[in-house]
């Protein structure tokens, strides 16, 4: 009797335990397959989470939006980044919205302002890109380097969908950053 | 009876025997009353080291074979592969509950599987999609998920990596701007593990385990979790701590004298004697008291009461277990765990003003009182590593304050030898008496 018990108990566990990690994917393999595709720019730059393995940092640009009329926003405070494309074809803000938005793709962010009409800035919620772990140093060398001597651009694809954003790929000079930082290593 | 002391007892039976102190029937009738040593027990202890030890190196090996190919698997697969070690863990887990429930190897190395395989799941999955960066949150989600295998399966080392996480949780969340008053009810969650574990077997394996778990974690996570919004109000709180940990130590488990099976007195009374030490000094005094109250964005008054309700709440237990030490008539062990009582004090004298004098005299006075009783406990009972800790004590006192004072070369020569001529002299006057006896 009490084996049975503890049995189930550990039968429900076992099905949390996998649930947990089985959220995590749900929402955003959707948002992957039917998100709508926005390019940012980006500035990689090479830190490492020790539990989650190399990361590439990456900050999305732009950093801030068009205040919001007649509102101060207080620190951190969440808003919602109205996405539309300029004309190179990378992503900008419309307009920062207190409340989702009934219309167009938007993006949930963090924004703060210190005074009326001033822009705020905005904190995205994608910061990271793993990489394998002998390629992400030198995906911040290989950028740093190109950018220096040829003006080169690293942006980041992104799939938006009901405010959810998720990382399709890192580009460097228009190839994703694992082909860019191979060909570097080949060409030295 | 552990096996160590069976060991030591037929040992001396012979020699008892021989010099007629009990006869030969006598001897006959403890060696069949306590019966052999279980030889068993080390064996035990090899197995369950070694599934441990085998479990965490399977769990590595998988991981790494993954990682070599990582980078070239597509996300599906990468998604799939990261759910590979939590699934076996929970296979092996689910064995040992159906089949192997008595084998102590086996739910110790499976519920350790099963624990590194959920951080793993969650890890690779955050990778796979780059998920944005949350320790935090990963690590109290992991161990949310981990704790009820302590109690299913009876095993004792998730709950001991399950107070490490959660200690390191405490602080990132406080790191992050935040709070981990949470950190206590949490940690709470294990503490009938670690009731039952000292109840059936005080000085087996698993409570020495859980105790030093426990002292360490507390040492760190107390600082971490202090909101800090009173200046200075760790100084209460970690005299109190150190205090009630080594009266607790004594009172609760006091049949054993070695220093490792003993963690709660031995965290306690190294924390009270260097604590006090630190105290010695102006530093930690200054600007303390209501009078320097923090008010800034990082400091959130609500979560300041966890501070007084610490001091207080182990104020109270300290209290509490020096009465039943005076009615016991265990003077002796009352030095150490005055410590909470004189922290308090001091601390709320100090506060009104001329703080660091307070403070540092108290602390002075404190410390030399403690070290001298300690010495004459360890020549009175003939107890070297007593004897020595109350000189070590003592000479660290006199060595800061002869580094604080503007003394010359000469005269801080001719102290050390004279402290180490007492070190000398006092370790022979300690054996000499335990000769007499």
């Amino acid at each position: 009797m009490k084996q049975n018990l503890t049995l189930t108990i550990f039968a429900v566990l076992a099905v949390i335990q996998l649930a947990v990690p089985a959220t995590m994917i749900i929402g955003r393999e959707t948002t992957l397959q039917e998100g709508e595709r926005y390019l940012f720019r980006t500035a990689p730059v090479d830190p490492y989470d020790p539990f989650r393995g190399r990361y590439v940092a990456i900050r999305l640009q732009p950093q801030t939006a068009p205040p919001v009329k007649g509102v101060t926003l207080g620190r951190d405070q969440t808003a919602y980044a109205v996405l539309t494309k300029d004309d190179e074809g990378f992503a900008a803000i419309e307009r920062l919205s207190l409340s989702p938005p009934d219309t167009g793709d938007y993006i949930r962010v963090r924004a703060s302002s210190w005074a009326n009409n001033t822009e705020p800035r905005v904190d995205w919620p994608i910061d990271r890109y793993y990489m394998d772990e002998n390629l992400a140093p030198e995906a911040e060398r290989a950028y740093r380097r190109a950018r220096w001597d040829d003006g080169a651009e690293a942006y980041v694809a992104l799939r938006v969908r009901r405010g959810n954003a998720v990382i399709e790929e890192l580009y460097i000079e228009d190839k994703p950053v694992a082909e860019y930082v191979r060909q570097q290593q080949s060409e030295e | 009876m552990l096996a160590n002391h069976i060991r030591w007892l037929r040992g001396q039976l012979p020699a008892l025997v021989e010099h007629g102190v009990i006869s030969a029937e006598s001897a006959e009738r403890l060696r069949a009353h306590y019966g052999e040593p279980d030889a068993s027990e080390r064996k035990n202890y090899a197995l369950i080291v070694c599934g441990v030890l085998g479990a965490a190196l399977i769990g590595l090996g998988i991981i790494l074979l993954f990682a070599h190919n990582w980078e070239h698997l597509s996300r599906p697969v990468r998604t799939v592969l990261a759910f590979v070690p939590l699934l076996i863990g929970q296979a092996l887990t689910g064995f040992t509950l159906l089949r192997r429930r008595d084998s102590i190897p086996w739910r110790e190395g499976s519920t350790i599987f099963l624990m590194a395989g959920i951080g793993a799941a969650i890890a690779l999955i955050g990778q796979t999609y780059h998920i944005p960066g949350n320790m935090g949150a990963f690590l109290l989600t992991w161990m949310l998920l981990s704790v009820p295998l302590v109690y299913l399966a009876g095993a004792t080392l998730p709950a001991v990596f399950y107070w490490i996480g959660l200690t390191a949780w405490a602080g990132y969340a406080q790191d992050a701007g935040g709070h981990a008053v949470l950190f206590w009810p949490l940690a709470a969650i294990v503490g009938p593990h670690l009731w039952l574990s000292a109840k059936n077997h005080p000085y087996g394996p698993r409570a020495i385990l859980l105790g030093w778990t426990l002292a360490l974690c507390l040492c760190v996570s107390t600082g971490i979790t202090l909101e800090k919004a009173l200046p200075g109000i760790w100084i209460a709180v970690y005299c109190a701590l150190f205090s009630a940990l080594y009266l607790l130590g004594n009172v609760a488990f006091h049949d054993v004298s070695r220093f490792w099976q003993r963690p709660l007195h031995a965290v306690g009374a190294t924390g009270v004697a260097i604590l006090s030490l630190i105290l010695t000094f102006g530093e930690p005094w200054r600007d303390i008291g209501w009078h320097y109250y923090r008010h800034g964005s990082r400091f959130h008054t609500w979560a300041a009461v966890q501070d007084y309700v610490l001091v207080l709440g182990l104020l109270a237990v300290t209290v509490f277990l020096l009465v039943r030490l005076v009615r016991e008539r265990r003077y002796g062990q009352i030095g150490f765990g005055l410590a909470g009582v004189v922290g308090l004090l001091t601390y709320c004298a100090a506060a009104q003003g001329n703080a660091d004098v307070v403070g540092v005299t108290i602390f002075n006075v404190y410390l030399f009182v403690l070290s001298v009783v300690v010495i004459t406990q360890g020549i009175r009972q003939s107890q070297l590593l007593t004897l020595n800790g109350g000189l070590l004590m003592l000479s660290a006192l006199v060595v800061v304050r002869f580094f604080d004072a503007d003394l010359s070369f000469t005269l801080r020569g001719i102290a050390f030898i004279v402290l180490g001529a007492g070190f000398l002299g006092a370790n022979l006057l300690a054996r000499r008496t335990g000769d007499v006896r």
